[in-house]
């Protein structure tokens, strides 16, 4: 039985392989490969329940068997019950704080240990031996690093650095208006043109 | 799509079509005279996996992003492949390899990937322990993936962890931790800055086109000897194809347009 299922998943998957590319090649079939497309959208969709179920199926697991690394899933399940109950509630402020402010800070978090990571590659790469590969790994991971500093922000760079804002930007000492005006994120980073006067 | 870029997919893939048709029976026949050269990653792996059968440990593959639909389906594919040669080789041991997956397509790949391994060294009567399967969302530039193998790596204390997929330089964080604990690293990305962050601290890592040889080089069957034999005979096409138009520039700028002109005629150019 299970070795019919087999062939009968592997017939469907070249069929369905074979008719989106008969509708590639020859743009005949197109209602059928859109019918296929469709399908294949909505299952992709629908693959987020599985990843979700699998998720607490791990971790509910673990805290159940009280298996090491119990703090973490507990962590993690209360995490996501927090967030769902929020959803449920229509506490949209308080979900945006525990999506952006929190995931958004440890995600940071993790970026500046990157930073340590990639050094101590450099490092270990260098005690292997001085060679050109390694040189120029070290010289790109410097220039990736180098250019991560927010020089603009500090004005390093002098004229330039003021231009960002545009027109109110322009006046020595004015702040460059942040990027994140555009999505409506001023109350955050007290921007200059809400607030209305520069912030020094 | 417009007709030209149609024309141009079609002609792609019916050659590499028509390659593997002929490779794959080249392969077959040839099966002793075709040798593969050596690749320290897929060299050390079948000893990684034994050194963590012995050590009762289990091995983590990771595999970040690559999913089914889309430009990644390929790459999904060749992981899923990475995943089954690892976890046929750990399906001797008692402790099944622990699949990361941060793309939620590849969860049922993942599943039949241990299913069939299990099967294939007939030990059915394990296929119950074969769900070792953790599904993680990637986050923004997979630094939550990437940070959380690192506790994957230390609640399941495993020997060994193969990286697989999309990993950037956010795969420093994980290679990191491993050379902390001492665990045998093979990172195998697909992305640049990843083969660049893997080649300095992985213990092994798989560059260029080494990420696509898995099934060669590990499983050794026919038809993926076949597809490495096609893989190989595209790629010198490809520097064929882009070593053509350098030879006519510089050629027309030395003979001040000849070649052009011979090949405007060879071809009918022009009416």
């Amino acid at each position: 039985m299970s070795r019919l299922i087999g062939l009968l998943a592997t017939a469907l998957a070249i069929s369905s392989g074979l008719i989106m590319l008969i509708g590639l090649a020859t743009g005949a079939l197109s209602s059928l490969t859109n019918l296929l497309l469709q399908i294949t959208i909505i299952t992709a969709g629908m693959a987020i329940i599985i990843g979700v179920v699998n998720l607490l199926s791990v971790h509910l697991r673990r805290i159940v068997g009280r298996e090491r690394g119990l703090l973490y899933s507990l962590a993690l399940v209360l995490s996501f019950l927090l967030v769902i109950v929020l959803y449920a509630l229509g506490a949209d402020a308080e979900r945006r704080i525990l999506l952006r402010d929190v995931e958004g800070s440890i995600e940071s978090a993790l970026a500046a240990l990157l930073v340590f990571a990639l050094v101590y590659g450099a490092y270990r790469l260098m005690r292997r031996g001085v060679t050109w590969a390694a040189l120029l790994f070290t010289l790109a991971l410097l220039i990736t690093l180098l250019g991560a500093l927010p020089f603009s922000q500090l004005g390093v760079f002098g004229r330039n650095s003021r231009m960002d804002g545009g027109g109110s930007g322009k006046r020595r000492g004015a702040r460059p208006v942040d990027r994140h005006c555009a999505g409506g994120d001023c109350r955050r980073y007290a921007c200059a043109d809400r607030a209305g006067t520069d912030v020094p | 799509m417009d007709p030209t870029t149609r024309v141009w997919t079609i002609l792609i893939i019916v050659l590499a079509f028509a390659t593997l048709a002929m490779a794959i029976p080249v392969a077959r026949r040839r099966r002793g005279g075709l040798s593969l050269r050596s690749i320290p990653g897929y060299d050390a792996l079948p000893g990684i996996v034994s050194a963590s059968i012995e050590a009762g440990r289990p091995m983590l593959v990771a595999i970040n992003q690559d999913g089914i639909g889309g430009t990644p389906t390929p790459y999904a594919l060749i992981s899923a492949e990475i995943a089954y040669q690892v976890a046929v080789r750990a399906a001797i041991g008692e402790r099944a390899p622990v699949l990361a997956v941060s793309d939620v397509t590849m969860i049922p790949i993942a599943y039949s990937a241990q299913r069939r391994a299990v099967k294939a060294v007939g030990r059915t009567e394990r296929l119950g322990q074969a769900k070792r399967v953790q599904w993680y969302a990637p986050g923004t530039r997979s630094l939550a993936f990437a940070a959380i193998l690192t506790g994957v790596a230390g609640n399941e204390r495993i020997a060994g962890g193969v990286y697989s997929g999309a990993f950037g330089a956010e795969l420093a964080l994980p290679l990191w931790d491993a050379t902390n604990k001492r665990i045998y690293s093979i990172a195998a990305s697909h992305d640049i800055e990843g083969q660049a962050v893997g080649y300095v601290m992985a213990d092994y890592a798989l560059l260029g086109d080494e990420f696509s040889l898995s099934g060669a080089y590990l499983g050794a069957d026919g038809a993926q000897m076949g597809s490495a034999l096609a893989q190989t005979v595209l790629q010198f096409l490809v520097i064929l194809g882009l070593l053509i138009p350098v030879v006519v520039v510089i050629g027309d700028a030395v003979t001040s347009g000849a070649i052009t002109r011979f090949l405007t005629g060879l071809f009918g150019g022009g009416g």
